[in-house]
């Protein structure tokens, strides 16, 4: 125990002013974000990740002491994890007639997310570190970091992955609701939020506030639920 | 930490135990929400890190950059179709 808060206090204490072009860097992309009506193709991590990127590469930066300057914000990731509790725990109450719909569609939907994506990349015979930086991306990315860091993959890669997955699920989610005829918002809600995780969880709060509240609950439980399946499954079976 | 032959990372863990203890009916949740309302909205920010560094992958990652995005536009429709016919065939749907 005193080992792990002495590590955190470490990792706390490294925070460095570069820093700051994180901060600054967020900055931008807020703002740019809200001036282009927060439309998803303008998301703030889309805006203010290649900026950093440029401006690390011009004042020649190395990467490795940027990540570690940024010690804080990683280790607030963490409690950001425990905080995602806080939505949950307020939507799923009151919901016991929804129950089995609701569990059978987050572990089909989980198991399914993770096991395509595992066997579309064994398909293509993409390298084992690829295929482990991938398979969490349908959970929301501070869960998805956790997940991706124990199964030794890369979370540089899948922060971007999951950033990806989620723009992919709204932009195709709508026809296939409507294809499908389900008109629901619940259900829509529930999908949007197993299947593209905070960035569908946006999109159905902007179509309702039940849409929202049941991708809050769909995102909430498939990050609880992959984690639970996935470590275990990837040191079984993974590359 | 390792659990039952289960491992479970720390953060999900405190995330499951903060869980189990809102759902007892206290204040608890309203002395929480505003902090962990403010933490939530803003933590894009705290992705910045590990996004930036995308941009200094190896050149080994990179080039199997666009079949993980391809593997991502193959697996997220299907998997929206299987729950979508999942909901339907469940008929729970159907009872507003």
């Amino acid at each position: 125990m005193p080992e792990l808060i002495m590590q955190q206090w470490q990792q706390i204490t490294e925070s460095s002013w570069l820093i700051l072009f994180s901060i600054l860097g967020f900055g931008v992309g807020v703002f740019v974000y809200r001036r282009c009506g927060k439309h998803p193709l303008s998301h703030p991590l889309l805006i203010s990740t290649p900026l950093i990127g440029l401006a690390l590469y011009l004042l020649n930066i190395d990467y490795v002491d940027y990540y570690a300057a940024n010690g804080v914000l990683n280790w607030l990731l963490g409690a950001a994890t425990v905080a995602l509790a806080v939505p949950l725990s307020l939507q799923i109450k009151n919901l016991s007639s929804l129950w089995p719909v609701i569990l059978l569609t987050v572990l089909i939907g989980g198991l399914f997310a993770a096991g395509s994506v595992l066997v579309i990349g064994n398909w293509f015979m993409l390298e084992p570190t690829a295929i482990l930086s991938l398979v969490a991306k349908s959970v929301t990315t501070p869960i998805a970091m956790i997940i991706t860091e124990q199964l030794g993959g890369l979370i540089t890669l899948i922060t971007v992955l999951v950033l990806f997955t989620g723009i992919i699920g709204i932009i195709v989610a709508e026809p296939i609701f409507t294809f499908f005829n389900l008109q629901d918002e619940r259900w829509q809600g529930l999908i949007l939020g197993v299947s593209a995780h905070a960035i569908g969880t946006l999109k159905a709060f902007e179509k309702s506030p039940r849409c929202g509240a049941f991708s809050t609950i769909g995102m909430g439980l498939n990050g609880i639920w992959t984690t639970l399946f996935l470590i275990p499954l990837m040191h079984a079976f993974g590359p | 930490m390792l659990w039952t032959g289960v491992i479970i990372p720390g953060p999900l863990l405190g995330m499951l135990l903060l869980l189990v203890v809102l759902m007892v009916p206290s204040q608890l949740a309203n002395f929480i929400q505003p902090t962990s309302s403010h933490l939530i909205k803003n933590l894009s920010l705290l992705f910045i890190p590990a996004c930036v560094g995308a941009f200094f992958l190896s050149a080994q990652i990179n080039v199997q950059l666009p079949m993980l995005l391809l593997a991502i536009i193959i697996s997220t429709p299907l998997t929206i179709v299987v729950m979508t016919l999942l909901i339907i065939s469940t008929k729970g749907h159907k009872d507003a």
